[in-house]
């Protein structure tokens, strides 16, 4: 887990990583919310949901890290995403700092989701607080 | 000089309000605070204020965030510095 301090991170800085999305994914994702849309539990459409929430890891992980408090997340979704038979796929959950609002310590994240090729599932913006002088 | 009355800066006002706090039913004035509107926490204070700037098109300095005591104080500052 990163640990920046507001002060440590600038305009234009990055952070991505990768995850897997798969069967057992889709399947708590169901049990968690309630969505057993057949359009998810049997087209094996991704839950745009679930994509979307990866970018909780993205600003609790990487950008800022431990002294996130996410202030706001805006996001559309651009390609669907379908489970490939019996099997997973890699994502590519990134982030680039586009803002810094001194007054409250908050960053503005021009966020995105895309596949491996580089197909953009959901692309948005966060807005996260850094509570390191909290 | 914007040539906002203090009438207009309130209208204006009470509507980001209710557009912030997704309530219809508020209606501020001179002295509302933080205590007279549910769900008026620190975070939701930062939506306020950048949807307030937005608005008036200007920016609050930081000591005048910290330091407005209610609607007013904030009435005032835009009716010296709204730019529209």
């Amino acid at each position: 887990m990163n640990r920046y301090s507001y002060e440590q991170i600038s305009v234009g800085q990055e952070a991505s990583f990768t995850a897997s999305i798969g069967l057992e994914q889709m399947k708590r994702f169901a049990e968690i919310t309630g969505d057993t849309n057949p359009r998810h539990t049997e087209q094996g459409v991704v839950y745009g949901m679930l994509t979307g929430s990866y970018l909780s890891t993205l600003a609790g992980m990487y950008l800022p890290g431990e002294h996130a408090l996410i202030q706001s997340v805006r996001f559309e979704f651009i390609n669907p995403a379908v489970i490939p038979d019996g099997g997973s796929f890699p994502i590519v959950v990134g982030g680039v700092v586009t803002a810094k609002e001194d007054r409250f310590r908050l960053l503005t994240l021009k966020v995105s989701v895309c596949g491996e090729n580089g197909t953009k599932f959901l692309i948005g913006a966060m807005k996260v607080k850094v509570t390191d002088n909290e | 000089m914007n040539g906002l009355t203090r009438e207009a800066v309130f209208k204006r006002t009470n509507a980001v309000f209710r557009d912030v706090f997704d309530d219809e039913s508020i209606t501020v004035g001179e002295n509302t605070t933080a205590n007279d509107v549910e769900d008026w926490d620190s975070l939701m204070h930062i939506n306020l204020v950048l949807a307030i700037e937005e608005e008036f098109g200007m920016k609050f300095t930081m000591g005048e965030v910290t330091a407005m005591k209610n609607v007013g104080e904030m009435a005032d500052i835009l009716l010296e510095r709204a730019t529209k």
